[in-house]
């Protein structure tokens, strides 16, 4: 009776979001796809036991993510990953049941919780420097880095995937304060700077 | 072209006049001028009213220590600043502003009748003569004071402007762009560094803009100047930020800056930002910030047309403008020398009166001076000056070891003192340095550096430009190395002359005959604090210099006496007989200079001022016209009208369908945290009140958790999903509290429990049914879950699927005391969820209601609502919620405080009742305060307040919950709570006032 191909990636406000451009026409803000997201504690003992139940191979160092066909996994905290894919298969809800015995693992589907914008372009980090205290420089946060902070009032993941390319996982309701938020700062003509 | 303009000087443009107009009239300038140096060009000193005594202020600066010239300036459509220095504000074609403190014009105020009463105003005049009577004080003193006193005029309007914020992070930031600034720019860009550099002005170079006398590398300082910022320019590794003010070094080199963006364009583009705040995080930071000229201290040294010899520089070097035709310069070091070659050599009579004897002048200068005919009066004092609007003459008298000649008096148009250099130290000190005395040059100099800092040039009490070069440039260098761990980079060594090297100069007030010591001598201009007033404040007893300041208000304007406070400290310490670092220096608090509101709200206005989170299910309410009321960050629906009908008539409406039929609610903004590990059921058992080992799973628990002080801190319903998973509810307000508050004690208190804590709060969305129909609606949406009340009674929880194929929690629970579901989908599907219970509830009359009637139908049946039935001091048991507490359990949070004996002793607590007034159509008020008895005198002793208050449709009449002093065993009596025009008598009674058994709740 319900259509499941429901597009999860809009809220209400976000209904009429569209590729944003900024002046130089080079850097652009898109919504990404709808996707799997799996929160992920699991204490170091027992991340074999999770990327097998994952599938997925957890990233060996703090702040960086791993990027495959399949998927990939941020590590954002000493124990504490963020599994995304795409396109969604809407079946890590499934994970949960799964048993690790005494080891301290928390599996919980969270695809709906999160929505991702991804910035492309040479200005993409002037952009995210509007509302983000991070340093964005290379080498402090080179490709394949991610990272748990601010955007302006939201808490926010920042994640390099690419030299020009950004991905900011936000939670649902936040997110049209940061379309907004990107809006604005576009209007900055600061955001004009060239990055090689 | 105006009187004193000198054609081929300054950096303004003789090609591109700009016209100014200044209270009304309309002055010529040129671009490049600004507002103070286009009025200077048309002969206009007199630019402002002082703050106290209304006497006539001209401008002192040529910078943004300016005290005098503040100017309002009306940009149109409410652009409205107060306060604008007319010696920073560039000026542009059409610029509109106006003098300040004075009524009904500049030369005429009538504000000045304080001035005549002068001897009246003293220091601390405020507090001994506003005392009596006191009941005159609100209604007399202040508000006439409030109008008479302050700077400007406040806005009137919204600000209509944008802001932007940035953050930034860079190796080596430079604050100052003069030549200590450009060199260490050089020397740091040369390392490979990232160089930001800033200076508050649109031009570089500071105190040597457009200066052609001194050499640098065989160029002009100028032309040298001019040629550093091409090459900084062309450097991808530096920043350069001009009209940018670094206001603020907070911790770890984390420094705030404000750009000026388009504050000098007539006609701004309004859709990109006025000023730009700059948040910098730089790995090492380089001061440059120079030095301030001092005024001298002697009477009348306020009058329009005094100012300082620097300010007399620059507006010749950088605006060309001759600040009078007449010039008398009272100088008490050598740099004033050069200033004076530069104004004679344009056309201008100069005299010099310095106060040294002549032997402590350097030579060179002197000679030259005499060699260009300005005579050079050495060994004299200045004892007044003269003129209304404008200073007129001057009067000087010899003096040598306190013995004064015969006064005479040198007519003029304009006076320059040069006091000497104090060293910006605002920077240094906000990031947390010790300034420390130099009693050879008698400056407080920079101390050892605190944070990754150094200071070079005029700002560390460098005074020559040969050192300053040399000091900066290898600090730069080494500041780019160290930042960037290179040794990229090159030792630069540049030749560098000057006419007149700056020196020490004098502190305090100068000395005067037995005649003039009591005439007035200003230290600070924008207070009108004079020499006597700090003496005053030091014969009454204040010899701390935080109190002096206190009392006298010196440095305590808009520009916090950056031209006064050396001089008021040095008074204050002649005064006690002490040394100057005796008495101690006032703190450098940020912004260094003025930042706009609008400059540090940045983005977060309107609609970007906080996230407004909407539910999933929100464009349902929108679309069935709910009234939506915030609720922490959330936008919740209040009530849902229907045609005209009034929030009353809504909410009694839906009480009723939710009691008859059925009613649809969004409780989806209630927080959510899932809790998993091996050791859930432990750590809930230490969070809550209650017991969890023992609950099945599928099974819900309505929990209470405790602070450590046995305070009901939030409560929820928790299901039990499996033996080490837990769906727990929190508040909607409580939602990152609760969580922040379990990872506290996680980590802290029970790291060794085997259990994490994910937020799934916006993972749901989540729609409660309520009423006697809500099976019969949910039955239809579900595809694999057995809803009839044998499978699932209630404080069931199931896991499943709804709407063919979505998966849900489905939890039987209610807040109403009507059969409940709440029924939790992935977020996506809300809405979804939403139109089909509202389709299959349709054939029942389905209701959506808001938080008005889920707040009465939960009062019906006595359900509290944290932070609003309790406040902080309420432990479980006034709450009535005993019931809650595991008796057996060893430990929870908040345990033992509620074995404390103020605790235990129940009857002295207030306690949460029901309250039903005897009158049933008077609805109490929330917050109303309760009396046992309503003739005792007042002030009563208020025994307890109304916390709930309603009309129940249901009931017909009204019912409220109450905090009442030992309520659980007063039963029956009757309470009062006096309103302003009457007292309202009401019963105690139960908190559950609508079906006391229960079984609407289980059927």
């Amino acid at each position: 009776m319900a259509d499941l191909s429901f597009n999860t990636v809009r809220t209400p406000d976000l209904d009429g979001f569209s590729t944003l451009h900024h002046a130089d026409g080079l850097t652009t803000i898109r919504l990404a796809d709808p996707a799997d997201r799996l929160a992920i504690w699991c204490e170091d003992a027992a991340r074999n036991d999770v990327a097998t139940a994952l599938g997925l191979a957890l990233p060996d160092t703090l702040n960086s993510g791993t990027d495959t066909d399949n998927g990939c996994v941020l590590r954002v905290g000493p124990e504490e990953y963020l599994a995304i894919r795409r396109p969604a298969r809407n079946d890590w809800h499934l994970l949960e049941q799964q048993d690790f015995g005494d080891k301290i693992v928390s599996l919980t589907d969270v695809s709906h919780r999160n929505i991702a914008f991804i910035l492309d372009g040479p200005n993409a980090a002037w952009l995210i420097a509007s509302g983000c205290p991070q340093d964005v420089r290379d080498p402090a946060f080179p490709v394949g880095k991610a990272s748990r902070t601010l955007f302006g009032k939201a808490e926010i993941i920042l994640w390099r995937t690419g030299h020009h390319r950004w991905v900011i996982e936000i939670w649902r309701s936040f997110a049209p304060y940061l379309a907004d938020h990107l809006t604005a700062a576009l209007n900055d003509p600061a955001i004009r700077r060239i990055s090689d | 072209m105006s009187d004193f303009r000198i054609p081929g000087r300054g950096m303004v443009d003789p090609g591109q006049p700009c016209t100014l107009v200044f209270d009304g009239k309309r002055y010529d300038g040129l671009a490049g001028d600004s507002v103070a140096s286009a009025l200077l060009a048309n002969g206009v000193h007199l630019v402002g009213r002082s703050y106290k005594y209304h006497r006539p202020r001209g401008i002192l600066s040529a910078g943004s220590e300016e005290p005098n010239a503040l100017i309002a300036q009306d940009r149109g459509d409410g652009r409205f600043d107060p306060n604008s220095r007319a010696t920073m504000q560039e000026l542009y074609d059409g610029l509109e502003c106006q003098s300040q403190n004075r009524f009904p014009s500049l030369a005429h105020d009538i504000g000045a009748i304080n001035d005549l009463a002068a001897p009246l105003f003293s220091a601390g005049f405020y507090y001994k003569t506003f005392m009596w009577p006191k009941s005159a004080w609100r209604k007399l003193y202040e508000p006439v004071i409030r109008r008479m006193a302050g700077l400007g005029k406040a806005p009137d309007a919204p600000d209509p402007d944008h802001y932007s914020t940035r953050y930034h992070h860079c190796d080596v930031l430079i604050a100052g762009g003069g030549v200590a600034g450009l060199a260490s720019a050089l020397a740091a860009a040369d390392s490979g560094a990232d160089v930001v550099l800033c200076d508050e002005h649109a031009v570089w170079g500071g105190s040597l803009c457009g200066n052609q006398t001194d050499i640098i590398d065989g160029l002009s300082a100028q032309d040298w100047i001019a040629g550093t910022i091409a090459d900084l320019q062309s450097r991808a590794n530096v920043l350069l930020l001009p009209r940018t003010t670094c206001y603020a070094y907070y911790a770890q080199n984390y420094l705030g800056l404000c750009e000026r963006l388009s504050d000098h364009v007539r006609h701004p583009d309004t859709t990109t930002p006025r000023q730009r705040l700059w948040q910098i995080r730089a790995r090492r930071v380089i001061l440059a910030t120079g030095a301030l000229e001092r005024p001298l201290v002697f009477p009348g040294n306020d009058r329009p047309g005094v100012m300082l010899a620097s300010a007399a520089r620059i507006c010749l070097d950088r605006y060309g403008v001759l600040v009078g035709r007449k010039i008398v310069i009272f100088a008490a070091e050598d740099s004033a020398y050069g200033t004076a070659l530069e104004l004679a050599s344009v056309g201008a009579k100069v005299t010099i009166v310095d106060l040294r004897p002549e032997t402590a002048i350097a030579p060179d200068p002197l000679h030259a001076c005499r060699k260009a005919d300005i005579p050079v009066l050495a060994g004299h004092v200045m004892t007044g000056t003269k003129g209304r609007l404008r200073i007129t003459q001057a009067s000087i008298c010899a003096h040598q070891d306190g013995v004064f000649g015969p006064e005479r008096h040198l007519a003029c148009d304009a006076m320059l003192m040069a006091g000497g250099w104090t060293p910006t130290l605002h920077l240094y000190s906000q990031s947390r340095g010790k300034v420390v005395w130099d009693p050879e040059r008698k400056i407080f100099i920079p101390g050892p550096p605190v944070q990754d800092e150094q200071s070079v040039g005029a700002a560390r009490g460098t005074l020559g430009l040969q050192d300053t070069l040399a000091e900066s440039f290898a600090a730069g260098l080494a500041s780019g190395r160290a930042a960037i761990g290179g040794r990229k980079g090159r030792k630069r060594v540049i030749i560098a002359t000057e006419t007149a090297e700056r020196g020490t100069g004098f502190l305090g007030a100068v000395p005067l005959p037995h005649a003039k010591i009591h005439a007035r001598a200003f230290v600070d201009f924008q207070h009108d604090v004079t020499s006597k007033d700090i003496k005053l404040a030091v014969r009454e007893g204040f010899h701390s210099i935080e109190h002096v300041k206190r009392y006298t208000t010196t440095g305590m304007a808009t520009d916090q006496g950056k031209t006064s406070n050396m001089h008021g400290l040095a008074i204050a310490a002649h005064q006690l007989g002490k040394d100057i670092p005796a008495v101690g220096l006032t703190t450098f608090r940020q912004p260094y200079t003025p930042v706009t509101f609008g400059a540090l709200v940045g983005y977060h206005q309107d609609a970007l001022f906080d996230p407004r989170r909407k539910t999933p299910t929100h464009d349902r309410a929108v679309a069935l016209g709910a009234v939506f009321e915030p609720v922490g960050l959330w936008l919740r629906a209040l009530y849902f009208p229907k045609g005209t009908e009034t929030r009353h008539q809504a909410v009694h409406r839906e009480c009723l369908a939710t009691r008859q039929s059925v009613g649809l609610f969004d409780a989806s903004t209630l927080g959510k945290i899932e809790i998993v590990g091996p050791d859930a059921a432990t750590f809930m058992e230490l969070l809550y009140t209650n017991p969890w080992q023992k609950l099945p799973v599928g099974r819900c628990r309505y929990g209470v958790m405790l602070r450590e002080d046995g305070f009901v801190f939030d409560d929820g319903v928790v299901a039990r999903l499996a033996p080490n998973r837990f769906h727990v509810t929190t508040t909607t307000g409580g939602a990152p509290r609760v969580l922040a508050h379990m990872e506290d004690y996680l980590q802290t208190e029970f790291p060794h429990l085997k259990l994490r804590l994910t937020s799934t709060t916006e993972q749901w969305a989540t729609l409660a049914i309520n009423g006697p129909r809500a099976r019969d609606v949910v039955a239809k949406i579900v595809d694999d879950i057995d809803v009839s009340a044998h499978a699932l009674p209630h404080m069931a929880a199931r896991c499943g699927h709804v709407l063919g194929g979505i998966p849900a929690r489905l939890f039987r629970i209610s807040f109403t005391g009507e059969t409940g579901f709440e029924i939790n989908v992935p977020a996506a599907y809300g809405a979804a969820l939403w139109d089909a219970l509202m389709l299959a509830g349709a054939e029942f009359g389905i209701t959506p209601y808001g938080t008005e009637t889920m707040h009465v139908l939960r009062a019906e049946k006595g359900y509290i609502i944290t932070g609003q039935d309790t406040d902080g001091t309420v432990t479980p048991i006034d709450a009535g919620l005993g019931w809650a507490i595991g008796k057996a359990k060893r430990d929870f949070v908040g345990k033992r405080s509620l074995a404390r004996p103020d605790i235990i002793a129940t009857e002295r607590r207030k306690h949460l009742v029901g309250l039903k007034t005897l009158d049933p159509m008077i609805v109490l008020q929330e917050g109303a305060q309760i009396v046992l008895d309503p003739n005792q005198p007042i002030p009563m002793t208020m025994s307890g307040h109304v916390t709930s208050a309603y009309h129940s449709p249901v009931l017909g009449r009204s019912i409220a919950l109450a905090l009442v002093e030992n309520g659980h065993n007063r039963m029956g009596e009757t309470v009062f709570i006096p309103m302003p025009d009457t007292v309202i008598r009401a019963e105690i009674c139960s908190t559950v006032f609508y079906d006391p058994t229960g079984e609407r709740l289980n059927g």
